[in-house]
Order: C-alpha cells, then structure tokens, then sequence
C-alpha cells in the first residue's frame, strides 16, 4: 500500500472519518484478542467479522486479492509441516506422511486466524492516509521521534524505490544483464553503494528544505484529531463483539 | 543601514578538505532590488544561498538579515520566516503526500491554525494558477507542476524576500512565462540564480556574476554580437535595436 491507492484517492467511507487513534486502538485489540483465540468456531466468527470490516472500507479488490495471496504463501508452508508434526490421531494415510486431526486442526486454526488480522489491519489501512496513522500515533502519546521515523521511513521507501528503479535503467540502457560472474557482482555492488550514497545524500537536502520552511522537528498536523459519536459507538460494537465471541466459544 | 535587507560580510566559505568555494565574499540586497548571480556550475551559487539560510556554517564572515546579526539557530529561524528558499531540485522541496499537505507546512510550521493553512493554502495556489492541483499526490506530478508547487510551499509562507535557485531550468516556455509573470507581479525583493540571462533579464534588475569563490558586480550592457537566424539573412540588412544606438 505505498501509494495509499484507497487512502489520497477521496473515497470517504464511515472508516475512513474515524479517528485515527480509534483504529490504532481498535486494531491493536482486535489482533491481540484474535492471536488469543484457540478454537475454530470462534476464529471463524472473528474472520467473518473482519471480512465485514474490510467490506465497509471498500477496497479495490484485485489489489486486495493480491496482498491477501501474498500472505497466504507464507501460511502455505504451515500446512506442509504442521500436520506431519503434531501428534495426534491419524485422519488418513498420504503415501509414507500420516497428518493428523490435531495438526490439521492447528494449521486451520492458524490459517483462519492470520486471515481475520490480516483483513482487519488491511480495513485499518486502506481507511487511513499514512499521516493520519502519524497523527493517530502522536495522539496516543507514542514518542515524536519513532512517529517521524515512521512518517518518513514510509516516504522514503517510496523514494528508495524510484532511485534504485532509476539506476537499473542505467544500467539496463547500457545493456547490463545480470549473470553469475565477476562483473555482475561488482557492478550490482556498486548498485547497493551508490543507492546508499545518493539516498543519504537525499535524506539531507530534504531535511534542508524543511529546515528552511520552518521545521523544528516536530511535523504540524493539517486535519486536528476530535473524538466523535461514531469513535465511541465503533469502539463499543469493537467490544461487544471481542465480549461476544470470547463469551460464547469460551 | 535600514534598506538592507541582507547583507553579507567578508564571508568565506569551503568544504571539508577542498578548496574555498566562497572567499570573502561581501554582498548586501537592498530594499525593492532584485539580483540576478551568474556564474559557472560548481561556482558556488547554492553554497551562498545555503550559507544565507543557515544550512551551511561558513568560515569566517558575518551576515545580517533585516539589521539583525545572524549567529545561532534561533537567527536562522528568523531568517526562514523571512526569507523563501527554492530549492534546485524541487523533488527536495516536496515530501508530502499530497500538495495540500506540502503547502501547508510551512505555514503550519509558523504557528497558523490548520484552517488558516487551508486558506493561505488556496490562496497561494490560486494565485499561481494551480488551484486544481490541491488533493494532487505530490510525487506524480509532472517536473513543470512540481517546480510551481516546489514555489508554492515558499511563497504560502509569505516571505520577505525569495531567493531562487535555478528556478526555470528544463523548464518548457509557458511555464517559464507563468514564473516570469508570477516574479513580476510580486515584485518581491530577491535574488535569483540561472543560466538563463534572458529569463534573468526579465525579472530581475542587476546582476553579480560568482567566479573563483568571489562575487563581483557585472559590468552592464556590454556590447556583443549573436550569432541568429532569420529569412533572407544571407542579403544585407539592419537591425532596428542598433539603429535606435
């Protein structure tokens, strides 16, 4: 999501006008109760509820499907260990490998689990433009340092990327491919060297300019944060539903 | 003296190991004046303005801007309210995410309540023709549209003088004219660096060139020949601005 393609783009969904610090807050207590769920009925209620949220945020869906598989890869490889390795009772015989219920169930567990925090921080960022999440974090007292760090890690990701993407093209002009040889090494090294070098040197001139518009390191905030009626009433469904699922599948 | 808005004093100026980019250099801008410095790259033009705004610690030398003795970092942030820097590269100048946002930093930066910004903000676009460009995300702009937002961001801080550092380079012809037309209508104290003595013929009133780390006044209107074509040049023929001689 470096471009925030749902973010900047004036879609404004309910989520999006909620306070930042409600979904940090919201998110944060979500995922830990998530993490903390050990059945599968209630993983599953959770994921549906997360898939709703994600719903109500609208995102552009072949995007989403893509950052959703993409996740899923890694979740793949627990299903080639997980039901080999937890004892359990045999569920059926695949050549020598005999899974079991228990480790099926675990993976599944797992599985279900990873996919409800995952839609639920995914609705959390596509609602939220990268400086609101900055804002969000600075209302809830988090250090001013670590919130520039994080503002400007993100900015820069982005800029990193264009620079590497520019020096590529230089080479690839000049017909570089890469091989395993000396000369690519050398070459990719130099890639890495000058990557570094011109980011650095990047990092300053920006800050110069910012020194010269005013900055005293604190980054000024444009859209000042008010808790409103919907902030509460998001944060007491959160609950109920946290209370709800907990409760019920014990 | 009161109409010296910025004044330099025997400052000198180098990097780390290498030579002396500024050496003595003594120079003062004056009430309504706007100063053209010419000079070859690498000669040293950025290192002044970096000098001016505090960005670069010179050697030796004094500065005063507005009749206040420049020294600490409390100077410096007087003299970034008063004085407007564009930067050479306006991908410098511009990290937020949007144009809104990047407009109002500096406003933001001053003290302005966020509404204040929005409305300095709007203004400040508005006056540059760029009122569209508002929830634009900033690094998709063309390199013309950041070079006017890039002016954007300094003049919504609404500064004394501007200082301007290549501001047309590989620019096209209209939005050349649209800063020509922007400079001569604010009419802003200022002093403006290229390498395009036309462009700086039109917007500004004198001229210091930047040689050997030394700036020294232009001798002005010297008279020169250019080479230039047009119909039947080949048969003889006068030019009007010779005549007028």
């Amino acid at each position: 999501m470096l471009d925030e393609p749902c973010a900047v783009n004036g879609r404004r969904t309910f989520l999006h006008r909620l306070d930042p610090r409600t979904k940090i807050l919201g998110s944060l207590a979500f995922s830990f109760f998530v993490a903390s769920i050990d059945a599968l009925p209630a993983a599953f209620t959770a994921f549906f509820f997360s898939l709703f949220v994600l719903a109500l945020a609208r995102p552009p869906l072949g995007r989403t499907a893509v950052l959703l598989s993409a996740a899923n890869g890694f979740i793949l490889f627990l299903w080639l260990f997980l039901p080999f390795s937890i004892p359990g009772e045999t569920a059926f015989l695949f050549g020598p490998f005999r899974p079991t219920w228990e480790g099926i169930e675990r993976a599944a567990l797992l599985t279900v689990r990873s996919n409800a925090i995952l839609c639920f921080t995914l609705a959390f960022v596509t609602a939220t433009p990268v400086a609101g999440i900055a804002q969000g974090l600075r209302g809830l007292s988090v250090p001013e340092k670590l919130v520039s760090l994080f503002f400007f890690t993100y900015r820069y990701a982005l800029e990193i990327g264009k620079e590497y993407s520019r020096i590529l093209k230089a080479a690839e002009i000049r017909c570089f491919r890469p091989r395993t040889n000396m000369h690519t090494y050398r070459h990719v090294a130099y890639l890495v060297g000058m990557l570094l070098v011109n980011s650095y040197e990047r990092g300053l001139r920006v800050r110069s300019a910012m020194v010269c518009r005013g900055f005293r390191g604190r980054l000024p905030v444009l859209e000042p944060a008010v808790v409103k009626k919907s902030d509460v009433f998001s944060l007491v469904v959160l609950a109920f539903v946290i209370f709800t699922v907990g409760v019920i599948h014990g | 003296m009161a109409d010296r808005l910025l004044e330099l004093e025997s400052v000198s100026c180098g990097y780390r190991g290498g030579e002396a980019v500024l050496r003595d250099v003594s120079f003062a801008l004056r009430e309504k004046r706007r100063v053209a410095v010419i000079g070859p790259n690498g000669s040293g033009k950025t290192t002044l303005f970096h000098v001016i705004m505090g960005l670069i610690k010179p050697h030796a030398g004094r500065l005063q801007v507005f009749g206040r003795p420049i020294e600490g970092e409390k100077d410096f942030f007087f003299v970034r309210r008063q004085v407007g820097y564009l930067f050479q590269n306006s991908d410098d100048q511009l990290f937020c995410p949007t144009v809104l946002e990047d407009v109002a930093f500096g406003p933001l930066n001053l003290g302005k309540s966020p509404e204040e910004a929005r409305r300095v903000v709007r203004e400040t676009l508005s006056l540059l023709g760029i009122e569209a460009f508002e929830n634009r995300i900033g690094y998709r702009l063309s390199h013309g549209e950041k070079k006017l937002v890039a002016l954007a961001t300094v003049l919504a801080m609404n500064p004394r003088v501007l200082i301007l550092d290549e501001p047309t380079a590989g620019l096209d012809r209209d939005t050349t004219e649209r800063i020509v037309a922007i400079l001569n209508d604010l009419r802003l104290p200022s002093i403006i660096t290229s390498h395009d003595l036309d462009f700086l013929d039109r917007v500004t009133d004198e001229t210091w060139v930047l040689r050997d780390g030394r700036l020294v006044p232009a001798v002005e209107h010297t008279l020169h020949a250019h080479y230039h074509v047009h119909r039947a040049g080949g048969h003889p023929h006068r030019h009007a601005h010779l005549d007028e001689d």
